[in-house]
């Protein structure tokens, strides 16, 4: 039951508060001064103080300073009570943070009415309060997990360039706050191929980055590995093609089982002959700037990963000549959309690459770069995870 | 002297001998203050006295009290002296009535 402290030097006063109040339940203290009343309000727990103003010693607007100016006791409702009357008085009171102000002699009708009214705020403000502080500490918890799921994410993107014969590789990785499940790698396969991927799982956060981990679980080279098919006769494995990896994948992945698709390019390079066989997923085109400065798309496509291989995957092939770019991109580059509403697209990037042919690879990964935060102001609460990764054949 | 009636809420009931009770010490320190001249303490008793009486039904005494309150802001003391005879008869010849 509420607890409610009377404080008056009057002892009839005091008497009458007790009588009307103790009637509807409530928990009554009492003190005759404002000393005793801030010693009952530390030590109790009061839920609202009827305060006389007009006391010897320490009065009502000082001991409610005191109340107010202590963390145990500041948030204690407070309503005044006294014989004094003008709207001055009633105005210092209630600036000195008092919740209402009841005129001596009051009417008991109308003392109860305020006190129920002013234990009934206080309640709601402490439920508030309560559910505030309740809902912080799920979102610092949700918080938490996303940060670790983005940790997770990133650990599964290689840290330095990956060292491959006949290749030079450079990566730009920008993730977005909320873990957009892109990541990429470079695999050697054997003396002579390497698997190159980039992915980009559908939506951001916990689930994205499991299913990513799994993935990239899948595309590792080692054990139980799809990249490789065992044979029984030497050289005992058949490297799988790109085509039946994103097959494989599909099967593994079925919209059904994490409510996720993905898009992706799986590509393998011979490196001594410069030949690449690919197979995409719905995924943003990878492209080619040739030594002369031309820009060629890999055009075979495919639908998502997840869709149960309703339409086939194209087997794509190109090859690569020294000098040869190959720059890979999730859609966080050009689906970027500025203040403007316009999206960066595939123009953009497209020229970027082509005029920076002249630059080194990396150099050309940072000019992209650039373009996009000069076209964006800022992209410092992109929507994406933003990732480019290159190969240049040598 | 007519009898003065006051009407008292029935739950006070039990508060009722101990509130005249403080009111008749009311009276001695009145009359002490006056003799002494001393209208801050008078305007004290009055401002208290306003601020009892009415709760308990006791309207005239919170009448008295705020016109001892104002005759001491201004050192009206032969003012006073007659409100404190106008409280001590009628706490003489008092008629209580309880109600619901």
């Amino acid at each position: 039951m509420e607890t409610i402290l009377i404080v008056d030097d009057s002892k009839d006063n005091r008497n009458l508060l007790k009588i009307i109040l103790k009637k509807h339940g409530y928990v009554l203290f009492e003190a005759a001064n404002g000393e005793e009343a801030l010693e009952i309000a530390l030590q109790q727990n009061i839920d609202l103080i009827l305060l006389d103003i007009v006391m010897p010693v320490k009065d009502g607007y000082e001991t409610c300073e005191a109340l107010k100016s202590q963390d145990v006791t500041a948030d204690i409702p407070i309503i005044f009570l006294s014989a004094k009357g003008d709207a001055a008085d009633k105005i210092k009171g209630l600036k000195l943070g008092a919740a209402d102000y009841i005129t001596k002699p009051f009417n008991k009708a109308e003392v109860v009415a305020r006190v129920k009214t002013h234990l009934k705020i206080h309640g709601l403000s402490r439920s508030l309060a309560k559910a505030n502080l309740e809902l912080l500490d799920k979102q610092a918890r949700i918080e938490e997990d996303l940060f670790a799921a983005a940790q997770i994410q990133y650990s599964l993107i290689p840290r330095s360039n990956p060292e491959i014969t006949h290749c030079t590789f450079a990566s730009r990785f920008i993730p977005s706050d909320l873990s957009g499940g892109d990541i990429y790698n470079v695999h050697n396969l054997d003396e002579q191929h390497t698997a190159i991927y980039i992915i980009d799982v559908s939506g951001h956060g916990v689930p994205a980055a499991m299913v990513t981990v799994a993935v990239a679980q899948s595309l590792q080279p080692h054990g139980q590995t799809i990249l490789k098919e065992p044979l029984p006769d030497p050289p005992y494995y058949k490297l799988t093609s790109p085509v039946e990896v994103l097959n494989t994948l599909d099967k593994q992945y079925p919209i059904e089982r994490f409510d996720k698709y993905f898009t992706m390019v799986y590509l393998l390079l011979n490196h001594q002959t410069g030949k690449v066989a690919y197979a995409n997923a719905a995924h943003p085109m990878p492209c080619i700037i040739r030594s002369s400065g031309e820009l060629e798309l890999l055009e075979a496509g495919g639908p998502i990963i997840s869709m149960g291989n309703m339409v086939p995957f194209e087997p794509g092939e190109c090859t690569l000549y020294p000098g040869d770019r190959l720059y890979l991109y999730t859609d966080g580059i050009v689906e970027f959309e500025n203040t403007n509403n316009e999206f960066f697209d595939e123009d953009r990037l497209y020229n970027k690459l082509i005029e920076s042919r002249n630059l080194s690879l990396d150099e050309s990964c940072e000019a992209v770069i650039k373009c996009l935060k000069t076209f964006a102001g800022s992209i410092d609460n992109a929507q994406d995870d933003i990732t480019l990764f290159a190969l240049e054949y040598k | 002297m007519p009898k003065v009636t006051v009407y008292v809420d029935i739950d006070l009931e039990e508060l009722i001998p101990i509130f005249l009770n403080g009111r008749q010490e009311d009276i001695v320190a009145l009359k002490n203050a006056l003799a002494a001249k001393d209208f801050k303490e008078l305007e004290r008793l009055g401002h208290s006295l306003k601020g009892v009486g009415g709760g308990y039904g006791f309207d005239f005494i919170t009448e008295i009290g705020d016109k001892i309150e104002k005759s001491a802001l201004i050192s009206d003391g032969s003012h006073i002296q007659s409100l404190i005879d106008i409280m001590e008869t009628s706490l003489d010849n008092l008629e209580i009535i309880y109600e619901d």
